[in-house]
């Protein structure tokens, strides 16, 4: 093969930053025309690798080749006038300005001293036609979805003439139905003659429209592999580095009637529209009831009234047979519910505060934690404390004095899971316990809920990923519109019958058989 | 009556437009992303070194530029403490408030060997060239060309931000000034045009209560109009046009506080000058309740910018 065939060639790329070696000896070559998937764990160097090509980074030592010829990107503008666009995990969208501006942003059409908005909205939409991006351009990007404000990332650089688009985690923030869209967009684009590369910890993906796939780890290529070579066990164990076992393993059968959470008949209207309408849901001790739906039905709603946060209008939660609606969330905490919040930044961890503290927030005035007439903490019961989680969970991090902030994703959530589990609580309800964490910290998030579940405490698992669902729950109970529509043994269940209660579709016109 | 209403509309375009030309300037910096808060401290300047400016070349015009200078300078030393040093805008502004006060003082006695007020000097505090059209003419000869002069620059400055790409340019540095950065915009550029546009409109503001309205300078005559062009920004819904509506509408106020002094009504004296303040405060209170309709501030208002760490 040519050497022109290959749009990019990267050779010898090393990125040193004062602490690590971020990206070490990287060559390979993307093709053109091709979709090109580069997979690694967090901390890999995909991203580091990403803003080297994007000019947002300068490599230490190492040279880019484009069509052949090497070339010295030192600035996003100089990557994106030799056709490199790039789509961002967090949209670079002005939230205020329309679509039509935020396309043309930086690269506007004139006439005169003003902006030719007619020219440039007929230009923009026959670009978004030519590659089914279907946008409203004179809506405001702060009232569009998600999904659309993707596309409109993509017609950025389309605008810009890109011949490669890099994509930094798409994937991450697209509900599965969001997913298949965008795979399809993907493949258009290639079928246009774009080469796409493709930065992804998600295998599905990566599996379903990728050419060619090089995995990265700790630093390094792997190796690089036809798609057709692979599939996504061997991915798993490449990118880890050993075998990789989601699900949580070996599981004690339930041997309990008794029902440790009890939802009945529960409403509540948020701002006057009904979001949660007659929710019935049980979880007995030692199970996993696995919540799923498609985001929206009133998940964040029923999380919110179990926890204590919002108060439910009518009906009864029941946690050990006592009604917990109108106590707070501290009352609710003591009488044995650990809650790992969806957003862990926001409700999981005081960023700014140590390690150390962190696994104590919210039980800082337990007995255990006090000394003097409980007016003081006890620094040393503390730091024990800290001690202990940190080998329980493998928290990695340089000390315990460290803030939370500087930790990766993975493990933050050890630090919240550690701390709630250590509570010993009767019930433990996990709110998307996985989102942005990559393969072994997911494979040790299973472990640790199964554990849980196999020393008999209620699980309680919300989950916007089917896969997950599928692989810890114990029963699943699928929510739409606000009501449980369906409860069901985690036995011989497909995904596509999932899928069809997700949208409202009961196979049988069955309401609610309970399981 | 007609007395009465043509001197509410003469006296709210002298006093109002110093106030809206300064609000409209600091609207225009707040939409690139900076928050020029010590208004205050370029009115005072403009005002002063516009009297200086008069004095020295005996012409209201020079005066005028040299007000606006001084505006600039100030804006330059906010842009480049915030912008380039990436400080707090609050304790920048209020600095430089400070030192305004302190300037002041140092400036009047070296050139008019006095402390509390300047030399009378040349001024320009009417146009007598309107006073031919007809009907309307008597009154709009009453104003300084300098109103005349705030409304264009009003009808310019709209149309640099809403219409050009530069002023596209310039509000994405306001509201994401990474977004800008990627689509390959200097946002650091953008911003001290914003800041430094703002100090001239200062300083401007400044010269026309100094040289435009009176004929001298008074220390303390700026008396916290900077903060209350700050305010008009956020009852005129973060617009150009709506700023400088809601600037002419608080130099209303003041008129009115003039004219009820003027009637010699049993009311403290100390009282009556409290109207403007009070009336602004309520206004705000009531324009911007929960359900209020009007714009917003930029997202990345006040936000620091660098390149390699984002905004912060």
């Amino acid at each position: 093969m040519s050497t022109t065939d290959n749009i990019i060639e990267l050779r010898h790329i090393t990125k040193i930053f004062p602490t690590i070696v971020a990206n070490d000896d990287i060559s390979f070559e993307i093709r053109r025309g091709e979709i090109h998937a580069i997979v690694g764990e967090n901390g890999a160097g995909k991203s580091t690798l990403m803003n080297i090509i994007y000019g947002l980074l300068q490599p230490t030592s190492g040279e880019i080749l484009l069509n052949g010829v090497p070339v010295k990107i030192d600035t996003s503008t100089k990557a994106l006038s030799l056709g490199l666009g790039m789509v961002h995990q967090h949209f670079m969208l002005v939230q205020d300005f329309t679509v039509l501006q935020n396309i043309i942003l930086g690269s506007e059409i004139r006439k005169g001293a003003v902006v030719d908005y007619e020219q440039a909205r007929q230009k923009v939409m026959e670009l978004s036609d030519t590659y089914d991006l279907r946008i409203d351009p004179d809506k405001k990007v702060k009232e569009i979805s998600v999904p659309m404000q993707q596309r409109v990332e993509i017609l950025k650089v389309l605008w810009r003439k890109a011949e490669v688009i890099i994509f930094d985690e798409p994937t991450a923030v697209l509900t599965p139905q969001e997913i298949d869209e965008f795979c399809e967009i993907a493949l258009k684009l290639k079928a246009q003659g774009k080469t796409l590369v493709f930065i992804s910890h998600k295998l599905g993906e990566v599996m379903r429209i990728s050419d060619r796939v090089t995995i990265m780890r700790l630093g390094k290529v792997v190796c690089t592999k036809e798609i057709s070579d692979t599939d996504e066990k061997d991915l798993a164990h490449l990118m880890v580095g050993r075998d990789v076992e989601l699900g949580g393993g070996h599981r004690e059968p339930i041997k309990t009637t008794e029902e440790v959470l009890s939802v009945r008949d529960v409403s509540m209207a948020v701002g006057g529209v009904k979001k949660l309408d007659g929710i019935n849901l049980s979880v007995h001790p030692g199970e996993i009831l696995g919540v799923i739906g498609i985001d929206g039905n009133g998940q964040d709603e029923l999380v919110n009234a179990i926890c204590g946060k919002a108060r439910a209008d009518s009906g009864e939660i029941l946690l050990d047979g006592k009604n917990i609606i109108g106590k707070s969330i501290k009352q609710i905490r003591d009488m044995g519910l650990s809650t790992v919040y969806e957003d862990r930044l926001k409700d999981g961890l005081v960023l700014k505060y140590s390690v150390r503290d962190n696994l104590i927030l919210g039980y800082q005035d337990r007995p255990q934690f006090l000394c003097k007439w409980k007016a003081f903490l006890n620094q040393k019961a503390i730091s024990e404390n800290a001690q202990k989680q940190q080998a329980d969970f493998d928290i990695r991090c340089g000390s315990l004095d460290v803030p939370a902030r500087t930790l990766s994703g993975g493990n933050q959530q050890k630090i919240i899971l550690a701390r709630e589990v250590s509570a010993g609580p009767r019930l433990l309800m996990v709110v998307q316990p996985t989102r942005g964490l990559d393969m072994g910290a997911i494979e040790f998030v299973h472990d640790k809920v199964v554990e849980q579940r196999n020393a008999g405490c209620g699980v309680l698992l919300f989950s916007l990923e089917l896969d997950e669902i599928l692989q810890l729950s114990d029963r699943i109970a699928v929510i739409h519109n606000g009501s449980i529509i369906k409860t069901l043994p985690n036995k011989n269940v497909t995904k596509q019958q999932i899928g069809r209660y997700m949208l409202g579709v009961l196979d049988d016109g069955a309401q609610e058989a309970e399981a | 009556m007609l007395s009465f209403l043509q001197y509410m509309f003469v006296a709210t375009f002298r006093l109002g437009t110093p106030i809206a030309v300064t609000s409209m300037g600091a609207c225009f910096s707040q939409r690139t992303g900076i928050n020029n808060i010590g208004l205050d401290a370029q009115m005072t300047m403009g005002a002063l070194l516009g009297v200086c400016g008069s004095y020295w070349f005996n012409n209201a015009w020079i005066g005028v530029l040299i007000g606006m200078l001084a505006g600039i300078i100030m804006g330059l030393i906010h842009g480049f403490v915030v912008n380039t040093c990436g400080a707090p805008m609050a304790v920048s502004s209020q600095a430089l408030i400070l030192f305004s006060e302190g300037l002041t003082i140092i400036i009047l006695f070296a050139v008019f060997g006095n402390i509390g007020y300047s030399n009378q000097v040349a001024s320009i505090s009417n146009t007598p060239i309107l006073a031919n059209i007809p009907l309307v003419g008597g009154i709009l000869s009453q104003l300084s060309p300098l109103v005349y002069l705030g409304i264009l620059v009003l009808i310019a400055l709209n149309f640099l931000l809403y219409k050009s790409p530069i002023g596209l340019h310039m509000q994405a540095c306001g509201e994401h000034p990474r977004a800008a950065d990627t689509a390959g915009i200097n946002v650091t550029l953008y911003r001290y045009i914003g800041v430094m546009t703002s100090g001239a409109l200062g300083g401007l503001g400044g010269a026309m209560l100094s040289i435009g309205y009176m004929n001298l300078f008074q220390d303390g005559m700026i008396a916290g109009r900077g903060f209350l062009a700050l305010g008009a920004i956020s009852l005129g819904g973060h617009t150009l046009r709506g700023s400088y509506i809601a600037g002419l509408l608080f130099g209303f106020f003041d008129a009115l506080q003039l004219y009820v002094q003027t009637t010699n009504a049993p009311i403290p004296s100390q009282f009556v000058q409290m109207i403007p303040y009070l009336a602004s405060l309520l206004v705000i209170v009531f324009a911007s309740g929960k359900n209020s309709k009007r714009g917003q501030p930029p997202a990345a208002l006040g936000q620091p910018y660098s390149k390699i760490s984002g905004t912060r």
